[in-house]
C-alpha cells in the first residue's frame, strides 16, 4: 500500500514528489505519457514570473511570489540552468502608460521587489532593438528565465533517486474509492493502492476529480503558439518583453530563453481538443504581429521550429489546491496555468502542508539527497575540461548532434539517468540533441541507434514519444512484392 | 599543439579533391579532418547514378565517384582523422577538434580549408502548420535511413518540394515498395533537374503538383495525412483549392544551407544570399589563408563542380602558403538583373591562378532565353546568349585573363535581359 | 499497330517534349525536337527504354551495400529486378566494381557493387 499517488509527471506533480520524497513515506507517481513534462510543461514561455500580473489575493498572486524567491536555490541545488535576466512590460502608447502605473500597483501588493517604471531612453538603452514608439516599461528585475521541462526532469530524477517510483505510460482509467484514506488508482500497467491522491493532472485534473467523486470544476485548454529562432539572433533581447496586458493574458512576448535562443508568442485561444497541440497558420501570423509591435525587426527567415501548448485553465481563473471536503485523502491541484511553472515550488510546499493539517504523519528521511547524479553539458566547457573528460570517457570524444555540440556519452547518460529517456524526443529534451537549426536532420539516425543499443531494442521499435509514434515502419525491401508481368511500362 | 601546413575540414566531395589537389601542387604536410566514420561525405548516401560527367566524363552513382578521389588520397598519402568533430576555428587558424580515439585535440595551421558542405531547411524554416508527429523527414535524413542504414521510414509518402534529393528518394522509396503519392512544388516551375523529373518521377507516374504547397500536417503521432493546397501568384495558399492526402511520412526537400558555423566563429565574411563565405579569384575567404570551397561557399547543382571549384582552392592554398603575400587589389563582383548570386565575389585580376576564371552564378527564375552581360564600371566586357536558364542549375562563365587584367577596373557585375520568346522549336 | 507517345528529352535543360509515332515497332514520325541528340533518345525511349538500377543489397554482418546494374536494363523490368534481389545477402569482403548478382531478371547483365565493404 502507497502512502501516496500522484496523478500527472509535470512541473507540478514533479515538484511535489520531488517535495515529498524528503519524508519516510512511499509515493508513486503516474503519469498517461511516455516521459515526464510531455503536456503543458513542456511548451509554454518559460519564464519565472516576478509576480506583478496576478490579481492581488489570488493563490496565482501569492505562490507566483512565494515560488519565484524559491527558484535560484532549487535550480542550484538541482543543477538546472536559471537566469534572473529580469522582466519589461512595455507600453507604445499614452493608455499603455497608465496601465503601467496599474500593473505597478498590483505588483507592489503582491509583495514584488524591486518594481518600477523606466523611461524611453533607460528602456532603448537597455533593449536597442525594441519598437521605436516604445514610450516606458515596467522593470521587474526578479523575473527569469528556466527551461522547463529541464526542472521538471531534474525534479523527477532527484524524487527518483530519493525512491518515489514512477509509472510512465500508465493513464489513470479509475480511481475506487474504498473507503476515507483509501484508493484504489487503476492504470493499464496495474492497479495501486494508497492513501492519499494527489491530482496533479493538467489538463485532465477535472476528469481526474469527478473521477474520484471529489469536487467538480472544469478544466479548458487554451492553446498558446510559439515561433522559436535560432541562436545567432540570441541577443536581439536580453529581457522577457511583454506588451501591457489584457484580461485574458499576459499577451504575446518576445522573450529569450535560457538555452540562449529568442522566441515569441504566445497567443491565446479557447480550444475543446485538450490533445490538440497543432499550430496554424493564422496562429503563426497573430504571434507574428504581436512580436512585431515589441521588435520590428525579427529575422523570420531564422525561424527554426514552430509549437503549440495548452494552458490548464480552470473555471474558477484561480489555481484550485485544496484537499477534497467530499473524498477523504484526495487532494486537488488543478487549474495551474500561467504562472503555475513560477509557482510549482510554493505549490509543493503547500501540498505538503496540506497532507500534513490532513493527518499525514510526514518524517525526514535521514538519507535524502538533494542533487541529482552530476549532468555534463559538453557544450558549455572549456578546453580543459573537455579534453579531461574525453580522457574520463571517449563518448565524450563522440559529437553526436553538430548543431547542439551534444556528445555521444551526454546521450547514452540520458537514457541511463533516472527516469531515464526511452525516445528521440525524451533524448533531446535531456541533451538539446536535436534542438538546434537543423532540427535532427543529422543526428536522428545517430540517436536512434544509440537508443536500440542501449535499451536492446529493435530499430522498428524506437519512437520519437512514445507508442504509435515509431520513426521507421519497415527494413528496406519488406515491402516489395513479386507483381508479376512487366511494371511501371509507360 | 600540433602544428600543420594545410588543415582541410571535410572528407566530403570538396574536401577529397581540395587535398588532393594541393598534394599534387606541393603541399606536404596537410591534415584533413571528417566527423564521420568513413570518407566521402554525403556521397556514400548518394547511391544513383549520375556523378562524374564532366570531371570523368562517365556516368558514375555517389559512392563509385567518391571511391576513386579516396583511392587517389590513399595512394598520394594524405594524412587522414575520421570520427573528428571541429568544434573551434579561430582568425589566426587555430583548431581544436574532439574524437574518441584521440581525445581533445588543439591544431595549429598555416592555412586550412573549410569544405563543411550544407544542411537541408527543415519544416521550421518554412513553418508547415498543424501537429510535430513522427513521420517528417528531411529528404537527405531519409536517404540515409534507407540507403546506409537499411530502414524504411515510411510506407506512402508525400514529398514537398521538388529539390533533386526529394526526386531521387522519390523513385528509391517506389522501386521500394513503398507508394509516393505525389511531389507538391511550391513555384511554378520544378526545382530539380529535368533528368531527374523524367526518370524519378514521370518513370514511375508520380504526379509532380506545381504551384502547390503542404498547408497541414495531419497526425498526433505519426503522420496521418497532409492537406495540400494551390497558391497564388504570391505564393500564398488558395483555401478552395485545399485537399487531404493521406500518408505516413511527409519528406522535405525544400533547400540547402551551406554550414558555416565554424566561418562564423572565425569571424569570416559571409555572403547573405549564398549562406557561405565571401571567396576570392582562389577561394580564400575574407581571413587571409583560410580558403573554402564546395557547398560550404554556395550550395552546387553537380558535385561535379564541387571538384572543380574545389581543385581551385586546393591550388589556391597552396599559392598562399608558397607566397603569404595578402592580396589588395579586388574587384568587386555583384549580381546584376535577374542574378541571384555569384562566386567568388571577389577577384585579384592580376592573380588569377590560370590563364581563364571561372564564375558560377543562379538566375532568379527560369528564362528560355537570355543574354548574359559582364560589366565593369568602365562598360561591357562581354555579353553571351543563354538558352534554357533554370534558378535549379548554375551559370557557368569564364572570362580570360587579359579581360579583366591589367585594367584597373574596381567593379564586375553580371546581369541577365530575357530576350524574346523563341517560338520555333 | 500505332503508338503516339510524347518524351520529355533529358540530353540538355531545355527539355523538348518530342512527339514519336510508332507503328509496328518502328518509329515512322518525330516532331518537336530541338536537334539530332532529342531525336535518337526519343526513338530509344520510345522503343527501347532503358536504365540503370541502383539499389542497396543486405550485407552480411553490416548494414548495406550499394549496388547498380552493370548496364542499363529494360525500364519495364525495374521492379522485377528489385524482387529478385530482394533476399540477397553479400557476404564481405567486397570492393567496388564486383559482380554480386549475374545475370539479372535474365537480361544477361550483372549486378556490381559500387562500394566496398571489409
Amino acid at each position: 500500500m502507497e502512502d501516496i499517488v500522484i496523478i500527472g509527471a509535470g512541473v507540478t506533480g514533479c515538484s511535489i514528489a520531488r517535495e515529498l520524497s524528503r519524508y519516510d513515506i512511499n509515493i508513486t507517481l503516474v503519469e498517461k505519457e511516455e516521459d515526464v513534462a510531455c503536456g503543458t510543461s513542456k511548451a509554454n514561455s518559460a519564464v519565472v514570473h516576478a509576480g506583478f500580473d496576478a490579481t492581488p489575493g489570488t493563490w496565482k498572486a501569492k505562490l507566483n511570489v512565494a515560488g519565484n524567491k524559491l527558484y535560484p536555490a532549487l535550480c542550484e541545488e538541482l543543477d538546472v540552468p536559471f537566469k534572473m535576466n529580469g522582466s519589461l512590460v512595455v507600453a507604445v502608447n499614452e493608455e499603455e502608460v497608465n496601465a503601467l502605473d496599474e500593473l505597478l500597483k498590483k505588483g507592489k501588493m503582491n509583495g514584488v521587489n524591486p518594481l518600477r517604471i523606466i523611461g524611453k531612453d533607460e528602456l532603448h538603452a537597455l533593449e536597442p532593438n525594441l519598437n521605436p514608439d516604445a514610450r516606458a516599461a515596467l522593470d521587474a528585475p526578479t523575473g527569469g528565465l528556466v527551461c522547463p521541462y529541464e526542472l521538471t526532469i531534474a525534479l523527477a530524477e532527484n524524487a527518483n533517486q530519493n525512491g518515489v517510483k514512477f509509472w510512465l505510460n500508465a493513464p489513470v482509467t479509475d480511481i475506487e474509492v474504498m473507503g476515507d484514506y483509501c484508493f484504489l488508482v487503476k492504470t493499464p500497467k496495474g492497479n495501486i493502492k494508497t492513501k492519499y491522491v494527489i491530482n496533479a493532472a493538467g489538463l485532465f485534473a477535472d476528469e481526474i476529480s469527478k473521477m474520484a467523486g471529489a469536487e467538480e470544476y472544469t478544466i479548458t485548454p487554451r492553446k498558446g503558439e510559439y515561433l522559436i529562432f535560432d541562436k545567432q539572433f540570441g541577443n536581439m533581447v536580453k529581457k522577457a518583453i511583454f506588451p501591457t496586458p489584457t484580461k485574458i493574458s499576459k499577451g504575446i512576448l518576445v522573450c529569450p530563453t535560457v538555452d540562449g535562443n529568442i522566441f515569441i508568442g504566445p497567443n491565446s485561444n479557447d480550444i475543446e481538443d485538450k490533445y490538440d497541440t497543432s499550430v496554424n497558420a493564422a496562429g503563426i501570423e497573430e504571434i507574428i504581429t504581436g512580436g512585431r509591435k515589441l521588435v520590428p525587426n525579427l529575422p523570420l527567415k531564422n525561424v527554426i521550429t514552430s509549437f503549440a501548448g495548452l494552458r490548464a485553465v480552470s473555471n474558477t481563473n484561480d489555481f484550485i489546491i485544496e484537499a477534497s471536503k467530499l473524498v477523504k485523502g484526495f487532494i486537488n491541484v488543478g487549474g495551474i496555468q500561467s504562472p503555475g511553472l513560477t509557482s510549482a515550488p510554493a505549490i509543493a510546499l503547500m501540498v505538503k502542508d496540506i497532507l500534513q493539517d490532513a493527518g499525514l504523519d510526514l518524517k525526514k528521511k535521514k538519507d535524502f539527497i538533494p542533487h541529482r547524479p552530476k549532468k555534463y553539458r559538453f557544450r558549455e566547457l572549456g578546453s580543459e575540461e573537455r579534453r579531461k573528460l574525453i580522457e574520463q570517457n571517449s563518448a565524450f570524444g563522440h559529437v553526436i548532434c553538430r548543431c547542439e555540440t551534444v556528445t555521444e556519452a551526454e546521450i547514452i547518460d540520458a537514457i541511463r539517468r533516472p527516469v531515464g529517456a526511452r525516445s528521440i524526443d525524451a533524448v533531446k529534451r535531456r541533451t538539446r540533441a536535436g534542438m538546434g537549426r537543423c532540427q535532427g536532420g543529422f543526428c536522428s539516425p545517430r540517436v536512434l541507434e544509440i537508443l536500440t543499443k542501449e535499451l536492446g531494442a529493435d530499430p522498428l521499435e524506437i519512437t520519437k514519444k512514445g507508442p504509435g509514434s515509431n520513426m521507421l515502419v519497415g527494413r528496406i525491401k519488406e515491402f516489395l512484392q513479386d507483381e508479376g508481368g512487366d511494371q511501371n511500362d509507360n | 599543439m600540433i602544428t600543420k601546413e594545410l588543415v582541410i575540414i571535410g572528407g566530403g566531395p570538396a574536401g577529397l579533391a581540395a587535398a588532393i589537389e594541393a598534394k599534387k601542387h606541393g603541399a606536404k604536410d596537410i591534415l584533413l579532418i571528417e566527423r564521420d566514420s568513413g570518407l566521402g561525405g554525403i556521397l556514400q548516401q548518394c547511391i544513383h547514378n549520375g556523378f562524374g560527367l564532366h570531371v570523368f566524363k562517365e556516368e558514375l552513382t555517389g559512392p563509385e565517384y567518391a571511391d576513386r578521389f579516396i583511392k587517389e588520397l590513399e595512394e598520394i598519402g594524405i594524412e587522414v582523422l575520421l570520427d573528428t568533430m571541429v568544434i573551434d576555428l579561430t582568425e589566426d587558424k587555430q583548431i581544436i577538434a574532439v574524437s574518441h580515439k584521440k581525445g581533445l585535440l588543439q591544431i595549429k595551421a598555416d592555412a586550412v580549408i573549410l569544405t563543411m558542405g550544407c544542411r537541408e531547411r527543415t519544416r521550421g524554416a518554412i513553418n508547415i502548420p498543424g501537429y510535430r508527429p513522427a513521420g517528417i523527414f528531411t529528404a537527405g535524413t531519409a536517404q540515409r535511413f534507407v540507403n546506409i542504414e537499411g530502414y524504411m521510414p515510411g510506407k506512402e509518402i508525400v514529398i514537398l518540394g521538388s529539390g533533386d534529393i526529394g526526386l531521387i528518394m522519390a523513385r528509391r522509396f517506389t522501386l521500394e515498395g513503398a507508394k509516393v503519392k505525389c511531389v507538391a512544388e511550391i513555384m511554378p516551375y520544378s526545382n530539380g533537374l529535368t533528368r531527374n523529373i523524367v526518370q524519378c518521377l514521370e518513370d514511375f507516374d508520380i504526379p509532380l503538383l506545381l504551384s502547390h504547397t503542404v498547408t497541414y500536417i495531419h497526425g498526433r503521432n505519426r503522420v496521418e495525412g497532409v492537406t495540400i493546397a494551390q497558391v497564388d501568384d504570391k505564393l500564398n495558399p488558395i483555401p478552395s483549392t485545399e485537399k487531404f492526402i493521406s500518408c505516413d511520412t511527409l519528406l522535405l526537400s525544400v533547400g540547402l544551407i551551406p554550414e558555416n558555423e565554424l566561418s562564423k566563429m572565425a569571424d569570416i565574411q559571409i555572403d547573405n544570399v549564398t549562406g557561405g563565405p565571401v571567396v576570392n579569384q582562389r577561394m580564400e575567404t575574407s581571413v587571409p589563408g583560410i580558403f573554402a570551397c564546395g557547398n560550404v561557399v554556395h550550395v552546387h547543382d553537380l558535385v561535379d563542380f564541387v571538384t572543380m571549384e574545389s581543385r581551385l582552392a586546393g591550388r589556391g592554398a597552396v599559392n598562399y602558403l608558397k607566397n603569404k603575400m595578402p592580396q589588395q587589389k579586388f574587384i568587386k563582383v555583384s549580381p546584376g538583373s535577374d542574378i541571384r548570386y555569384v562566386v567568388p565575389q571577389l577577384i585579384d585580376a592580376e592573380n588569377i591562378l590560370d590563364e581563364k576564371q571561372n564564375f558560377f552564378m543562379r538566375s532568379t527564375r527560369p528564362m528560355e532565353k537570355a543574354r548574359l552581360f559582364i560589366e565593369s564600371e568602365d562598360g561591357l566586357i562581354r555579353a553571351k546568349v543563354l538558352q534554357h536558364i533554370k534558378p535549379s542549375e548554375m551559370i557557368n562563365i569564364e572570362l580570360k585573363k587579359e579581360e579583366l587584367a591589367n585594367k584597373d577596373i574596381k567593379t564586375l557585375k553580371f546581369s541577365l535581359q530575357e530576350e524574346g520568346v523563341d517560338n520555333g522549336n | 499497330m500505332e503508338i503516339n507517345k510524347t518524351v520529355t528529352c533529358i540530353i540538355c535543360p531545355k527539355g523538348c517534349q518530342i512527339d514519336v509515332k510508332v507503328v509496328d515497332n518502328e518509329v515512322v514520325n518525330i516532331e518537336n525536337y530541338g536537334c539530332k541528340r532529342g531525336i535518337e533518345y526519343a526513338k530509344n525511349e520510345v522503343l527501347d527504354p532503358r536504365r540503370i538500377l541502383t539499389t542497396t543489397l543486405k550485407l552480411q554482418g553490416g548494414r548495406v551495400l550499394p549496388v547498380k546494374t552493370k548496364e542499363p536494363i529494360p525500364k519495364k523490368l525495374l521492379k522485377k529486378a528489385m524482387f529478385e534481389l530482394k533476399d540477397i545477402v553479400v557476404a564481405q569482403p567486397v570492393k567496388v566494381g564486383d559482380v554480386v548478382a549475374e545475370n539479372v531478371v535474365g537480361t544477361g547483365i550483372d549486378v556490381i557493387a559500387t562500394g566496398n565493404a571489409e
